[in-house]
């Protein structure tokens, strides 16, 4: 004999099952609801459930496996920058197609076993590299880069890339022509504009971390520089008080 | 007694790099518009908006990025910053609880979401996120002049072997500032205040009436100034030149004796989202538990070598700016006093610029010294008068001719800082693509369609290339690998730009529609530019 307590249960668990399945429709129509219009019928479903599931991870960022830049382009270049009045940077890469072309003016093993070489020409006074006085350096033919320093301000240089076969340098590359600035003030006066006497008060000022320049020259400020207030005020300890 | 004349001419340099990322929220250098928003702009509007009310004849020199008028239009990062103060404002009710007990800091703490909450009205309400309307407002009531300088903060001296490429970088700056401001510029800030032989031709094509340089840019100068540095030169091109002078720079500036040190400002490195308790903190800090700033500092600089700091005090600090705004104007006309007896022929000019974010980034109170500035020379030092540099040429229109030395107002004074060890790797692709741009722009002057955008979008990533701030950031060693990153993703970009353009690559329209979408700065750009035909 059942008891009605048996059937209860029964009732129960029935009206259990027809809640959850009738919570559950309900559910999936309200997210039908939201979905756009026009999602296509046909979904990823593997895509979407892990969508669903990791929505805290953000997209990659725009670095995310960034690719290098070339190391080389396989074109010639050369190209020379000032930075100051007292150095130069210069870079260059010189093709395998244009190697082969001038080498094949020359005997090959005696090309190649030429030592690869940078020439500095200081050509200030003239523009014949012929005549222009340079220094000379032996690089690696991976060598892509270089700075000259301790040159000096107001003056115009440029530089080639070649091979130093015996007696001979054959230039591949030559750069562009570039002036270091001035460091010091110009000795050329404009008659009609002649500089004031009063304002050419020498002074030092080389630290740039105080926010100034290097000036080494004429200029002048207040006679005295400035007047600090750090330097009149008396240092005073004070309580701190919190409703101040 | 003898009232002296002169000008003094502040110039202040507005200038972030281009920092937007739709695809997600945390980037932390978005930060760097936010926080220069709230430390910086608003209180200088709040400075310039107070001088007009009150009729305080103060005219000011302000230089605006135009990367940073085209993020301060962005409505993606107006909607961020909001969200950035809602944040902050909440921080700042968890704030007050937590120092309820604590009367040094309980005050600070409802100052701060005080300010967050103010800066929040102030943005939304008052200006409808449109801080460019804000300032070109200031401007039309001549408070303040405004001048752009190069699109992306380019250092046109590492392009001198290129000229449409500077060229592109001046054009897209006057039109990005015209389209925002309604009128040609006057004059312009050079990136880095660096200058070489010859620019002022590029600048001379638009009109451009004036730029800056650093001292050494006008005291090396050939033929030598008749007036130093307190007056400008002209250069050949007809453009004048005015020099940074020294004092008031070093006055202002310096870490070792400038005012920003006092011991009684705002420490800016000592910040609650460094120094309090991990848990707390992190909802307002990077969501990979990255500590940062906060904008929350309870401390004054007390002693600038010690770790010890004493809590905040803000009426001492703003009873400083008082008298180091006289002590200021004080050596201003004290200058002026001397310049008057050596210059017979006119009144000096005193050129004192700095970078914007100075004022209420780093120097919190930089905007009330400003203030204070403004307000007490119409009290005690009637012969100063404020100007601008257009201000001083309509006076003077006959100037010495001279051309400046080449220089910027970097470290040592040339252009070290941004070709040196740690940057130098970029120049060679910087030449490369943009030799390739202008190649395409002389080769390909009418193209139309999918075409035109790719070399349009092109355009824009080497200027985003191009950005001087990258080359900056690698040498001063703070957020490198984003910097590296950024120069090789926009290079990149370029490359598979060119490539699709010239056919190496299909042209896929949805990777030139993706890059418009990610990297919209310059939507008028027009790539014909680099042709050299403007």
């Amino acid at each position: 004999m059942l008891s009605s307590i048996t059937v209860g249960l029964v009732l129960f668990l029935v009206l259990l099952l027809a809640t959850t399945a009738l919570f559950t429709y309900s559910r999936y129509q309200q997210k039908e609801a939201r979905r756009p219009q026009d999602t296509p019928k046909k979904r990823n479903f593997a895509e979407e459930f892990a969508n669903d599931l990791t929505p805290l991870i953000p997209k990659q960022r725009f670095d995310h496996q960034l690719p290098p830049l070339p190391h080389r382009y396989e074109q010639d270049f050369i190209t020379l920058l000032s930075r100051s009045p007292y150095s130069l940077y210069g870079y260059w890469e010189v093709s395998a197609h244009l190697e082969e072309q001038v080498k094949n003016d020359w005997d090959s093993q005696t090309w190649t076993e030429s030592p690869f070489v940078l020439r500095f020409y200081d050509i200030t006074a003239t523009d014949n590299l012929e005549e222009a006085p340079y220094e000379e350096y032996y690089i690696s033919g991976h060598d892509d880069h270089w700075y000259f320093n301790k040159l000096q301000p107001a003056h115009k240089y440029c530089f080639a890339i070649g091979r130093l076969l015996p007696n001979r340098f054959v230039p591949l590359l030559i750069s562009n022509e570039a002036i270091t600035p001035a460091d010091s003030p110009s000795s050329i006066i404009d008659p009609e504009w002649p500089p004031l006497a009063g304002l050419e008060v020498l002074y030092e000022v080389t630290n740039r971390d105080k926010g100034v320049s290097p000036v080494t020259g004429w200029g002048i400020t207040s006679p005295a520089g400035p007047w600090s207030i750090h330097k009149k005020e008396q240092p005073c300890k004070r309580e701190v008080v919190g409703d101040s | 007694m003898e009232i002296h004349k002169g000008m003094v001419a502040f110039v202040l340099h507005a200038h972030l790099p281009f920092v937007r990322h739709p695809d997600r929220e945390d980037y932390l250098e978005e930060r760097w518009l936010f926080e220069a928003i709230t430390e910086c702009y608003l209180p200088l509007l709040k400075v310039f908006e107070g001088w007009h009310r009150d009729g305080i004849p103060a005219r000011f020199t302000m230089t605006m990025s135009p990367t940073l008028m085209t993020m301060l239009a962005d409505p993606l990062l107006q909607e961020r910053y909001s969200k950035h103060l809602d944040n902050l404002t909440l921080l700042g009710e968890l704030e007050i609880d937590r120092t309820e007990e604590d009367r040094a800091y309980a005050h600070l703490a409802h100052l701060y979401r005080h300010r967050f909450y103010e800066a929040q009205q102030v943005f939304e309400h008052r200006y409808g996120c449109d801080l460019i309307g804000a300032f070109r407002g200031l401007m039309q009531k001549g408070v303040i002049e405004i001048i752009p300088c190069p699109a992306t903060h380019g250092y046109l001296p590492l392009m001198r072997l290129q000229q449409e490429a500077q060229v592109a970088q001046i054009a897209v700056a006057v039109d990005t500032y015209e389209h925002y401001f309604h009128q040609k510029p006057k004059g312009i800030w050079l990136s880095e205040c660096a200058y070489h032989e010859g620019l002022e031709n590029r600048l001379a094509q638009f009109g451009i009436q004036y730029f800056l340089t650093d001292a050494h840019g006008i005291l090396y100068a050939t033929p030598r100034p008749r007036y130093g540095l307190y007056a400008p030169i002209q250069t050949p091109a007809g453009v004048a030149a005015f020099g940074r002078d020294l004092e008031s720079s070093r006055q202002v500036w310096s870490r070792e004796e400038g005012y920003p040190g006092d011991g009684d400002y705002r420490e800016y490195y000592r910040d609650i989202g460094f120094d309090l308790d991990f848990e707390y903190v992190r909802p307002f800090i990077h969501p990979e538990g990255l500590r940062l700033h906060t904008g929350f500092k309870y401390h004054r600089i007390t002693e600038r070598d010690s770790d010890h700091k004493e809590p905040y005090v803000p009426t001492w600090a703003e009873a400083k700016t008082s008298l180091h705004a006289g002590d200021f104007l004080f050596n201003r006309s004290k200058q002026i006093e001397y310049l008057n007896q050596v210059i017979p022929d006119r009144e000096p000019i005193i050129i004192c610029p700095y970078d914007a974010e100075l004022f209420g980034h780093w120097w919190y109170e930089g905007p009330l010294f400003l203030d204070q500035v403004g307000r007490q020379a119409q009290q005690v030092s009637p012969g100063i008068e404020f100007v601008t540099p257009s201000d001083y040429l309509k006076k003077y229109p006959r100037i010495q001719p001279s051309t400046p030395c080449e220089s910027s107002w970097g470290a040592d004074g040339y252009h070290e800082v941004w070709l040196e060890d740690s940057n130098h790797w970029l120049y060679r692709h910087l030449h490369k693509a943009a030799e390739r741009m202008i190649g395409l722009s002389k080769e390909r002057p009418h193209t139309e369609g999918l075409q035109r955008r790719a070399l349009n979008q092109m355009a824009r990533e080497l200027l985003l290339a191009q950005s001087s701030d990258w080359a900056f950031i690698m040498k001063t060693n703070t957020t490198v690998q984003y910097a590296i990153n950024r120069s090789v993703y926009h290079l990149n970009n370029c490359s598979l730009l060119y490539d699709m353009v010239t056919g190496e690559k299909p042209l896929r329209e949805e990777l030139v529609s993706e890059l418009e979408e990610v990297n919209p700065v310059f939507p008028r750009m027009d790539y014909r530019l680099y042709s050299g035909q403007v």
